[in-house]
């Protein structure tokens, strides 16, 4: 492990999930799926499931262009370089299976955690990998293709695993309830 | 050479015995098509007759007793690790948090066993702690370092609880219940992931991720890693204990996720 140590800045630059609800994110971006759907190929996923997997993908980008930014920044860790590859290697992985393009980042997911990424805040990468972990667990209980869940429940192993990594990092390695236990929110599936 | 004696046939011989056996097989393969009797393959000796197994099929019922199984041959696992008084206040700690976790889960996924008309199944996987555990367990008389073995055999099976977790989204057809699944799952990734920083803190990273060989440390224990690959894996995982023996090898095998022969089938009782 390479990474250099990056003090965490202040509670007030990290970003609050209510900015997001408050702007109806994930409405936004299922709107944005599903018209995509209509002209795409979409390697037989019903409308719904590819606005579903639209919005995994898009989340899955924003979070590349949130390690973009640290690193853009003066983030210099492994960590940084690694989850960004990740998420990118995500949302490729899901449109792969949706037939449709990775090209939409979720500008509304981005702009409520830039904040904290560009502060090089870890307990802000900490908070955002618990928040598209527990995302991605809601879709599974939404999506309905098999190849598209399968995919999904596989990057919720990993991304669980960056939350513990994290916490670590963030100066939380004593917590186990923040090392072991998931307790955010989900973004909201409704408009 | 005396040909009289020789046992062997001549030319003329082989081909008319030869043609012989050709027309005797098109004999009973005209009969064939119309002979009666078993079709069962022929026995020799006088063993009982085999029992036919009983057709049971792989609801989401029986998906979620081989979780909760999951759940019970953790405990057992961590009850063995505590009786050995071999792990440090720390690492006790640690697993003890581990037991809570585990304990929750199961009675989580007995909640969700009662609602769907099934009946929970609150004991160990009986494939997995016959073929696994024992085996393991037993591999650690005489270890050459207890504290060693008990957190890479903890480090396996919750890997493995994880990656089962994740099998079994590919396999439940009532998709609320693969929402629960991975809600569990993930706290399984997560334990195995702090697990993996005390054992091996110095490397995060799979080398596997970088294109690099995944190889055992120097005296042929797998390295687990905190983030082992990009996507979760579904692989066999590997698990090392013991001392070694006089050729130099441990105890090794491989844990696999749920299958055909582990799954806790509705007729299986505890």
């Amino acid at each position: 492990m390479t990474d250099s140590a990056v003090a965490d800045q202040a509670e007030s630059d990290r970003p609050t999930r209510r900015a997001l609800f408050g702007a109806g994110v994930i409405g936004a971006a299922l709107a944005m799926a599903g018209s995509r759907s209509a002209s795409a190929a979409t390697n037989g996923l019903s409308q719904s499931d590819v606005a579903l997997v639209g919005f995994a993908i898009s989340l899955e980008l924003a979070a590349r262009d949130l390690y973009d930014e640290a690193i853009k920044t003066g983030a210099t860790g492994q960590v940084w370089d690694v989850l960004r590859e990740h998420h990118e290697s995500y949302a490729q992985r899901l449109a792969g299976i949706a037939g449709v393009p990775a090209d939409s980042p979720s500008s509304e997911v981005f702009d409520a955690f830039v904040g904290g990424f560009k502060g090089l805040t870890r307990s802000a990468a900490f908070e955002f990998e618990n928040i598209a972990a527990a995302t991605h667990t809601e879709l599974l209980g939404l999506v309905g293709d098999q190849d598209a869940a399968k995919a999904i429940a596989s990057i919720i192993a990993i991304e669980s695993r960056h939350a513990t990594l994290l916490a670590g990092y963030a100066g939380m390695g004593d917590d186990f309830d923040a090392l072991f236990l998931n307790t955010a929110t989900p973004l909201s599936l409704e408009a | 050479m005396d040909r009289s004696t020789n046992p062997s046939l001549d030319r003329r011989q082989l081909l008319r015995n030869g043609g012989l056996m050709l027309s005797m097989g098109a004999v009973v393969a005209a009969c064939g098509s119309t002979r009666g009797g078993s079709t069962d393959p022929g026995r020799l000796g006088v063993a009982d007759e085999a029992t036919e197994l009983e057709q049971a099929p792989v609801t989401d019922i029986v998906l979620l007793r081989t979780a909760q199984s999951l759940e019970y041959t953790a405990l057992a696992v961590y009850d063995a690790a505590d009786a050995t008084g071999a792990l440090t206040s720390a690492q006790a700690a640690l697993a003890g948090r581990f037991v809570e976790d585990h304990t929750g889960h199961a009675a989580s996924i007995g909640s969700l066993i009662g609602e769907h008309g099934g009946a929970e199944f609150t004991c160990a996987n009986p494939f997995l702690m016959d073929r696994a555990v024992a085996p393991i367990l037993g591999a650690l008389e005489g270890s050459d370092d207890v504290q060693r073995d008990l957190l890479n055999i903890a480090h396996a099976f919750e890997s493995l609880a994880g990656a089962s977790y994740q099998a079994l989204v590919g396999s439940l057809v009532d998709l609320s219940l693969r929402k629960e699944m991975m809600r569990i799952g993930g706290e399984e990734h997560r334990h195995a992931a702090g697990l993996a920083a005390v054992i091996n803190p110095d490397s995060v990273y799979s080398p596997a991720m970088f294109g690099e060989p995944l190889l055992n440390d120097a005296d042929g224990f797998p390295i687990p890693y905190q983030i082992p690959s990009t996507f979760g894996l579904l692989t066999g995982i590997e698990l090392v204990v013991g001392a070694q023996d006089n050729e130099g090898a441990r105890f090794s095998t491989q844990l696999q996720t749920p299958a055909q022969n582990s799954f806790v089938y509705e007729h299986l009782k505890c």
